[in-house]
């Protein structure tokens, strides 16, 4: 590969943990630009999430899908109805309750009297961002139809396979597990989602700065769209050609395998996990403006990426032990490179 | 992990209120503590700690040489070299111990420089390998044979100097309750910043006094049960539990339907000199008047005299003083709290090595010693003269009840003419009699049913059964010897014939009753048995595998009581425990220099490096920032390693730019496609702006 030498012009881009000698191809620079955009226009209302939105928008363009699981009131709602809003694409927001069915979601054969034949009325599946609101207040036959899709980016009813659009992005909220009313996802299907974090209580000055900002009108009337659908699919692409070294992609490897020979671990991350870490890695490493994966996004991820897909034993999860817990210890011990 | 202000100040000044050192624990806290007036901080490397370490380690060093010499030592080992007895053993015993108490407590001072160093350094932390030959050859190893090396984990010396001081403290005199308390607050004051945050201050500060209180009561619950635990010391430790150790009188078992089994249970060891055979018999008491089925010492009760230890020899007693015996042998038993009878041999003169508290004997040749729960002493004996008093009238008193059928016993063996003052015809005759015509039954009471309502046991026994234990035997002998005018008296203890060589033990089922007969012209009392031999095979219960197991017990009991009550020479060698240790720091101090320059040489190849950009100018860097005590976590990456310690004050003063240095090198490192020659060249330069901009920082 011919390498520009642009070497001068780096340390004045004032990126000081960018790549120097070559900056990134245009599409790159072009790509982090409508992140920015995007991470701009939702923090037009979510206020004091920047890492949440950074996490959402790396599990976006990574190519994979988020839950977000904490206490109700906490913004989870909000924040995914501003992404939504903010990039000009099909939007669908299914309330789960205990009566959903999966045809809810997946959509039915109705036969028509007039054509004398089955007609395939889609689901709310059928979009490019998907807000699955309090998932865990489903039947799990519900949850689960979902997560089949998820899978396997299709929908099969009645046999006949339908394709689901190519950016299919699900946010899912869901409330803490042990609260009244929810279905526990299943946990074998955990590792559809990329990511799952919380979003957590805001500091009170960010809390008061919310007070004022929605006392007349909610700002997330107001959003308007930033970004097409077309700019979001380049993005992904763009992520694509971020390159991750093969030392990376063994600490990669190390930290995932860790889970499966860890105390207390019933089941450990699988591949999926390893690669959900790699393509949420290099988005991130493009976000900050680098053409490559260093060890501080991949730790940055960890817990986000891996945490929830391990599956503790009961005993050492009636002792307090969690998958959480399982990956910070991984990070500590797991040699990084430097 | 920091202690909190001012925790080891007031550790240190309790470590010195309590071991008497007040004017140097106060003055090692200020010093200690006034850490927090000076914004000054030292920059130790490595290497500097190392060597504070080795001064410390000659500071002990000196201090036990100090305090062996303080104590004696040299003179009470070379006695003990000189002339190995019990006396120059316990002296050499008591200056061990005693060095290695001193020892402990200056620990507090001789550790301090290297606290002290630590407090006013920047680093965080100790990493063990300076401490440690052993961890740094083994990390010095990994290095060169390009191993990963492991984390180096960081320990603040804060905490295990605090426990140090606490354990110091520890070595003083009298545990007295100020020792409690205070241990209990600063352990307080030094787990309340770890406490557990889910609880609420207030809630931790009650547990914290019910814990405490509990601990409190505890101590004193562990002395109650400890003395509950000793009083039952009977029960399992002590020969008291055997009936016949009532100096008293002895309950005996005549008359009853049967004899009470006694166990296997070991409850005297003995040792003799040279493969000499051991004493037959081991007396406890004896007794002068009969009345069935009590052996009591008679109407006089005469009172216990304390016997004094000799005033030289304060663990030597004189049982007959002017008396000297030729036999000799190592008798190990068990004192009940309250005292108990020692089961001696016969024609005792003088105990020896015997550190009991108080001994007291009567006129019978019983001794009752208290003391501790075990002692190990030798008796000195042989055949003549007994300590007992001599025969007298008493001992001729036979109950008119029995007489009629001693007489017909009498006229039966023709001994009606028998001198008293030439007994050994009729001794003869007797003992013939009850091994030829009696059988040893550990029952007693055959025929019971058939018998007339007013025939005694004994009656019964000699004219019509012909059939008992000992204590029928030993009865009968001595009333017959009575009636034939020949003071007598009634023996219990133990007959010892189980062992071999010099080790013989003696079980509680060995417990035997025999006769004592007066020998007019000596004027001695001399042992005299008519039990047939049998009883020995015929009272030992059968013996199992069990019966190993329970005599493996037996010598762990006895093994553990022997440390219990001082009997053992252990804290004798905790000082030649301590020679190794200061030997390897000798070691450690003297030969580690020349390990080095040996090894130096040996350039041993790193493998080829697997993963591109390892020659990385940055990682020289990264060694200086270890060096000077901020060394990079494992799990830590190289950006959150700046970023971390780069808060540091003093990197901070500095003003070091490495962003660029970073930035590069994380190219290097990660970018497949690696630097260009130029940006290569760049890397290379600004390490060494960097290198400069730390400028003397753990140099060496
Ligand atoms: N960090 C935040 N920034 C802006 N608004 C917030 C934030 N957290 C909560 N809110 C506001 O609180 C309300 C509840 O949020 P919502 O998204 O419905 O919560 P959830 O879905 O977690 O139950 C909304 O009006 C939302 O605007
Ligand atoms: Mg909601």
């Amino acid at each position: 590969m011919i390498r520009p030498t642009l070497s001068t012009s780096a340390g004045t881009l004032g990126v000081s943990s960018r790549g120097g000698a070559a900056p990134p191809p245009p599409s790159q620079l072009a790509a982090r630009e409508i992140y920015e955009r995007i991470a701009a226009n939702i923090g037009k209302v979510m206020q004091g999430q920047t890492g949440a939105v950074r996490r959402l928008l790396a599990a976006l363009a990574g190519g994979g899908h988020v839950l977000l699981e904490d206490f109700p009131g906490t913004g989870k709602t909000t924040l995914a109805k501003a992404l939504a809003r903010s990039i000009d694409a099909r939007f669908k927001r299914v309330q789960f309750t205990p009566d959903l069915l999966p045809s809810d979601i997946l959509g039915v054969s109705i036969f028509n009297q007039r054509d004398q034949e089955f007609r395939f009325h889609e689901g709310p599946i059928f979009t490019n961002i998907l807000l699955a609101d309090e998932i865990n207040r489903a039947s799990p036959r519900t949850q689960s139809a979902l997560l089949e899709a998820m899978g396997e980016n299709q929908v099969s009813v009645e046999g006949e396979r339908h394709q689901l659009a190519e950016l299919f992005f699900v946010i899912a909220t869901q409330n803490p597990v042990e609260f009244r009313g929810t279905y526990p996802l299943p946990e074998a299907q955990m590792d559809r989602f990329a990511m799952q974090f919380t979003l957590g209580y805001i500091p009170p000055e960010e809390e008061a700065l919310l007070l004022t900002a929605q006392q007349h009108v909610h700002p997330l009337d107001s959003l308007r769209p930033c970004a097409t659908l077309a700019e979001v699919v380049s993005l992904k692409q763009a992520v694509e050609s971020v390159l991750v070294s093969a030392e990376l992609k063994r600490y990669i490897v190390d930290l995932v395998g860790g889970t499966r020979k860890a105390a207390g671990v019933q089941l450990g991350a699988s591949p999926r996990a390893s690669l959900a870490l790699m393509k949420s890695a290099q988005a991130l490493s493009l976000f900050e403006g680098l053409d490559f994966v260093t060890p501080d996004q991949i730790q940055e991820l960890a817990v986000p990426v891996i945490a929830h897909r391990v599956v503790m034993d009961p005993q050492a999860r009636f002792s307090g032990a969690s998958g959480r817990g399982v990956v910070e210890e991984l990070l500590k011990k797991t040699p990084v490179p430097a | 992990m920091k202690p909190p202000r001012f925790l080891l100040g007031a550790g240190l000044v309790f470590w010195g209120w309590q071991t008497g050192f007040l004017a140097i624990g106060v003055t090692l806290a200020v010093l200690l503590e006034a850490v927090h007036l000076v914004s000054t901080r030292l920059e130790f490397s490595d290497d500097d700690f190392t060597r504070i370490w080795t001064f410390c380690t000659l500071l002990v060093i000196v201090s036990a040489f100090y305090s062996f010499s303080t104590n004696g030592g040299p003179e009470s080992f070379r006695g003990l070299f000189n002339d190995p007895n019990f006396r120059t053993q316990a002296s050499a015993g008591h200056s061990s111990a005693r060095t290695a108490v001193m020892l402990l407590r200056s620990l507090p001072m001789t550790l301090f420089p290297f606290v002290l160093a630590q407090v006013y350094s920047t680093r965080e932390g100790i990493s063990l390998t300076m401490v440690s030959l052993i961890l740094r050859r083994r990390w010095n190893r990994a290095k060169r044979r390009g191993q990963p090396l492991p984390a180096p984990r960081l320990t603040h010396l804060g905490y295990p100097y605090l426990a140090i001081c606490l354990f110091a403290a520890s070595a003083h005199g009298g545990q007295d309750i100020t020792f409690f308390w205070g241990t209990g607050i600063l352990l307080i004051w030094a787990l309340w910043p770890r406490r557990s945050p889910r609880f609420r201050w207030y809630t931790c500060l009650a547990w914290t006094i019910v814990g405490t209180a509990a601990g409190f009561g505890g101590q004193r619950g562990i002395i109650q049960l400890e003395r509950f635990l000793e009083g039952y010391n009977p029960q399992w430790l002590s020969v008291a539990a055997r009936r016949g150790s009532d100096p008293q009188q002895s309950q005996t078992d005549i008359g009853e339907s049967s004899r009470l089994k006694l166990s296997a249970r070991i409850v005297v060891r003995l040792e003799t000199p040279d493969h000499h055979p051991p004493p037959t018999y081991l007396r406890e008491a004896s007794y002068r008047r009969y009345r069935s089925p009590i052996w009591s010492t008679g109407a006089t009760r005469e009172a216990f005299q304390t016997v004094t230890p000799d005033p030289e020899m304060g663990t030597s007693w004189d049982l007959q003083p002017g008396v000297r015996k030729a036999a000799a042998v190592n008798l190990a038993c068990y004192l009940a709290p309250k005292g108990s009878l020692l089961p001696l041999p016969s024609g005792v003169s003088r105990l020896d090595n015997l550190a009991a508290f108080t001994l007291q004997n009567n006129s019978e040749g019983a001794v009752l010693a208290n003391g501790p729960g075990l002692v190990i002493f030798d008796a000195h004996y042989g055949p003549g003269q007994t300590m007992d008093s001599p025969g007298t009238a008493d001992d001729l008193e036979v109950p008119p009840k029995e007489m009629a059928a001693l007489e017909e016993v009498i006229d039966e063996l023709h001994l009606r003419d028998t001198d008293p003052a030439h007994p050994e015809a009729a001794l003869r005759t007797i003992e013939q009699y009850f091994q030829r015509k009696f059988r040893y039954a550990l029952g007693g009471a055959e025929g019971k049913k058939a018998a007339p309502a007013e025939e005694t046991p004994l009656t019964r026994f000699l004219l019509r059964t012909h059939s008992g234990h000992c204590e029928y035997f030993a009865t009968a002998t001595v009333l017959l010897l009575r009636e034939l005018k020949i003071p007598a008296r009634y023996a219990v203890g133990f007959s010892v014939h189980e062992g071999a060589g010099s080790h013989y033990v003696v079980r509680q089922h060995d417990g035997h009753a025999w006769c004592l007969v007066w020998h007019e012209q000596g004027k001695y009392w001399e042992d005299y048995d008519t039990t047939p031999t049998s009883w020995m095979e015929t009272d030992a219960p059968p013996t199992g595998w069990f019966q190993w197991l329970g005599d493996g017990w037996s010598r762990l009991v006895f093994e553990i009581s022997r440390l219990r009550w001082g009997q053992s020479n252990l804290r004798q060698y905790l000082l030649w425990l301590l020679i190794p240790a200061l030997g390897l720091l000798a070691f450690q101090i003297f030969y580690r220099g020349g390990i080095r320059r040996r090894r130096q040489p040996k350039s041993v190849a790193v493998p080829p490096p697997v993963w591109p950009g390892l020659d990385s100018e940055f990682f020289e860097l990264a060694r200086r920032l270890a060096a000077g005590g901020f060394p990079r976590l494992p799990g830590e990456s190289a950006h959150a390693w700046l970023r971390r310690v780069g808060g540091n004050p003093i990197l901070a003063n500095r003003g070091i730019q490495w962003s660029e240095l970073i930035r590069l090198h994380y190219q290097y490192r990660f970018d497949p496609r690696g630097l260009t020659p130029p940006d290569r060249q760049r890397l290379s330069e600004e390490n060494r702006k960097c290198l400069a901009q730390l400028g003397d920082f753990a140099e060496n």
